[in-house]
């Protein structure tokens, strides 16, 4: 980009100042019209001078690219797995924000121990020679679970010899841990520890166990009668302004951010489509039928309705839902299988629960499932997994 | 009856000047030779940029000469059958602004994508053989994704034909998708008010896809809301000038929240209001369904439109 002449130094600076701002981009930020007032400059002036600004903002043609150029920015962490890895589309890409969701003891803390792991591996073996962040919100960081998988992982993918020749150590060393207590110190990490550490240009995971764990409830010492309105409120400023962070740092320093996230109780009306169904007493509504839809939790009064809650989602709300690129689910139940077994369906309220035919006790066991719920680059995928030392497998066979 | 003074396309604080000084129409201050009495509290340039406004003058057409302009727009096919059935048979419209706008998970990027390939076709199947232009504001773009619907669009058109003649032609589709990584509004609006000169370099330009418009604004105004609608009507002006002007279709993603309600179809709504939904043509809705009896789709809705009437449809994938 050509330096900027002395004039138009000089031009950039008295917008800055006429404005009332303290970065020349921030001009553009202000309507056209309300620029040119403020700034006093007459039509033609001003527009030489909001193109100046939009030139030396976003120089568009150092930004342009074409579809078929960016084939090598396509970089994927695998999970140490193919077939789980083409459920994903790849695996884990760089410069993306992943969820990954589930009930507790789903098997959320394994998958990403897992990728940590792979992460490392080189190349060859579908990993990327890279460091890890590991934030830990849930009670302590799992070092011993890390420790048990890294030998059978890596003897799995990339053969005895290479897992022989390996010290664990290695693969412990170059993972960073840290671990908060709350809302606050988790996000003064985000502001500053996280971008240091970033800024080595070696760490190609991060990952955040949870995101959920200070946010869902207000976990902060001052608990001075914050209303929940204006805590609700907080979080959403605090989740947008961490996304955009995140992101512009996804693509800077070429990782991929991996959050989990708990579920909550997803309360379907009688439509099946998000809302409440609840049971009023009777001549307590203006409905003729029992069932009525309201327009938040908030509303329940539990004097009145008890609720029912028939199905999970994500915790955080649909504007964490819109934040992040991929959503990944963890399932298990206990079961025979029938050769379909959807979990995520959105079945009738009151369809026939399979679950609720009790198959023999002697035959059941833990089925697990991992599913690519949504993303930009791959389509919704199920597949089904078994867990054991080395992690998580694509299941081979299916046992009746 | 001579024009008011507010009615002038002039900054509001030179509209301001004149009122307090007693000239409230044109008519008051063309009598005056323009340097006597204005250049008591106007500059000489603002003498001038008073002239120039007060010669532009407004023109009315017949409706007659805009339904002439109106049916020799031009369309290009979504190249899904249900989809431009909604759209009255033709498809996304040329010149106009087009707004999609569903929940995470609902296939805007895939359709996004699709239309880009769309625009590519030749005429005789239905597109433009139009480069498009990829506005990426949230990192949804990836060379893997675009290549899967790629062929999924040619799959779909060519289900005889897979081999390498085809991945071949995909491949080309591909070529005409031009992507800028934006990730705040001030990159947002720096790019748009340089298109122009983009418009210039991608030579053929038939489309322009937003993905998505809401996310710079709410990163870049977390707070204050009044000032992100305000930057939500600055840049749908200026999106209807670029579409009318380089006479391109512009698609304009909108981030949509969750809506408990009676409806019994898609129950999402706009994160920005209807702040697109009032210079757009044409707004859908999309949601995705899967394990009903109709199998796995997404469901599409045509909530609003000034040129057809609203409807819904479900795309099998």
């Amino acid at each position: 980009m050509s330096a900027l002449t002395e004039e138009e130094q000089a031009l950039l600076a008295k917008c800055v100042a006429k404005v009332g701002c303290e970065e020349p981009y921030q001009c553009l930020l202000v309507p056209y019209l309300e620029f040119l007032r403020s700034t006093g400059l007459a039509e033609e002036q001003g527009q030489l001078a909001w193109a100046l600004l939009c030139r030396t903002t976003y120089p568009w043609q150092q930004h342009i690219r074409l579809a078929t150029e960016l084939k090598d920015d396509d970089i994927w962490i695998s999970t140490g797995d193919l077939e789980v890895d083409k459920c994903l589309g790849g695996g884990i890409r760089l410069g993306s924000m992943v969820e990954v969701s589930g009930e507790s003891a789903s098997g959320k803390t394994q998958l990403c121990i897992q990728l940590a792991i792979s992460a490392q591996l080189p190349e060859a073996y579908g990993g990327l020679d890279g460091d890890v962040i590991y934030i830990s919100t849930e009670g302590p960081f799992p070092v011993n679970r890390l420790e048990s998988m890294v030998y059978p992982l890596v003897h799995r993918v990339c053969g005895e010899d290479y897992a022989n020749a390996v010290d664990p150590a290695d693969f412990m060393h170059r993972i960073q841990v840290a671990e908060f207590e709350n809302m606050e110190t988790m996000f003064h990490a985000f502001d500053y520890k996280v971008p240091a550490l970033l800024s080595t240009g070696n760490v190609r995971l991060m990952i955040v166990d949870s995101i959920a764990a200070h946010l869902r409830f207000n976990t902060s010492n001052d608990n001075s009668g914050q209303s929940l309105s204006a805590f609700y409120k907080e979080r959403s400023d605090s989740l947008v302004s961490m996304g955009a962070k995140f992101k512009r740092w996804a693509n800077e320093f070429n990782c991929a951010f991996v959050f989990i996230n708990q579920v909550t109780d997803l309360f379907t009306g009688g439509n099946g489509n998000g809302g409440i169904s609840a049971r009023l007493r009777p001549g307590n509504s203006n409905d003729s039928d029992s069932s009525a839809e309201l327009s938040s939790v908030a509303d329940v009064d539990s004097e009145f309705a008890t609720v029912v809650a028939s199905k999970k989602a994500p915790a955080l709300g649909s504007l964490w839902s819109n934040i992040i690129d991929t959503r990944i689910m963890m399932y298990q139940r206990r079961g025979l299988a029938p050769s379909e077994f959807r979990l995520a369906s959105d079945a009738q309220n009151n369809a026939v629960d399979q679950a609720t035919i009790e198959p023999p006790s002697h035959l059941l066991r833990t089925r697990r499932w991992i599913e690519n719920v949504f993303s930009p680059w791959a389509p919704n995928a199920l597949c089904e997994v078994v867990l054991d030392k080395s992690g998580f497998q694509h299941i081979t066979n299916v046992n009746i | 009856m001579s024009r008011s003074v507010l009615s002038l396309r002039l900054p509001a604080h030179l509209q301001s000047k004149l009122i307090q000084n007693g000239y409230y129409t044109v008519a008051d201050f063309d009598e005056t030779p323009p340097s006597d009495d204005l250049s008591h509290f106007l500059t000489q340039s603002e003498v001038c940029s008073l002239a120039s406004a007060a010669q532009a003058q407004p023109s009315a057409r017949s409706a007659w000469s805009i339904q002439q302009q109106v049916l020799t727009q031009s369309y290009f096919s979504t190249q899904l059958p249900q989809v431009d059935a909604l759209l009255g048979g033709r498809g996304i419209p040329l010149g106009c602004i087009t707004e999609i706008t569903g929940e995470a998970g609902s296939g805007q990027t895939e359709l996004c994508l699709r239309l880009c390939l769309a625009a590519r076709l030749p005429a005789s199947q239905g597109g433009l053989g139009a480069n498009s232009v990829f506005i990426d504001t949230v990192g949804s773009f990836s060379y893997r994704g675009a290549k899967r619907a790629a062929y999924r669009l040619r799959e779909q058109q060519q289900p005889e034909r897979l081999d390498s003649g085809s991945e071949l032609s995909a491949m080309s589709l591909l070529d005409g998708i031009h992507v800028f990584r934006v990730y705040a509004a001030h990159e947002l609006v720096a790019l748009l008010y340089s298109f122009d000169q983009v418009a210039s370099h991608v030579a053929g330009l038939g489309l322009v896809v937003i993905n998505t418009v809401s996310w710079p604004f709410l990163a870049s105004f977390t707070s204050n809301v009044s000032r992100r609608q305000a930057m939500h009507a600055e840049l749908a002006r200026l999106l209807t000038q670029i579409a009318s002007k380089h006479k391109v279709a512009i698609v304009l993603v909108s981030l949509a929240k969750s809506g408990f309600g009676r409806s019994t179809t898609i129950s999402s709504s706009p994160m920005d209001g209807d702040g697109w939904a009032r210079v757009a043509a044409n707004c859908l809705s999309l949601r995705r369904r899967s394990g009903g009896t109709d199998g796995d789709g997404f469901d599409v809705a045509l909530s609003a439109s000034t040129m057809h009437s609203t409807g819904e449809a479900f795309v099998r994938r």
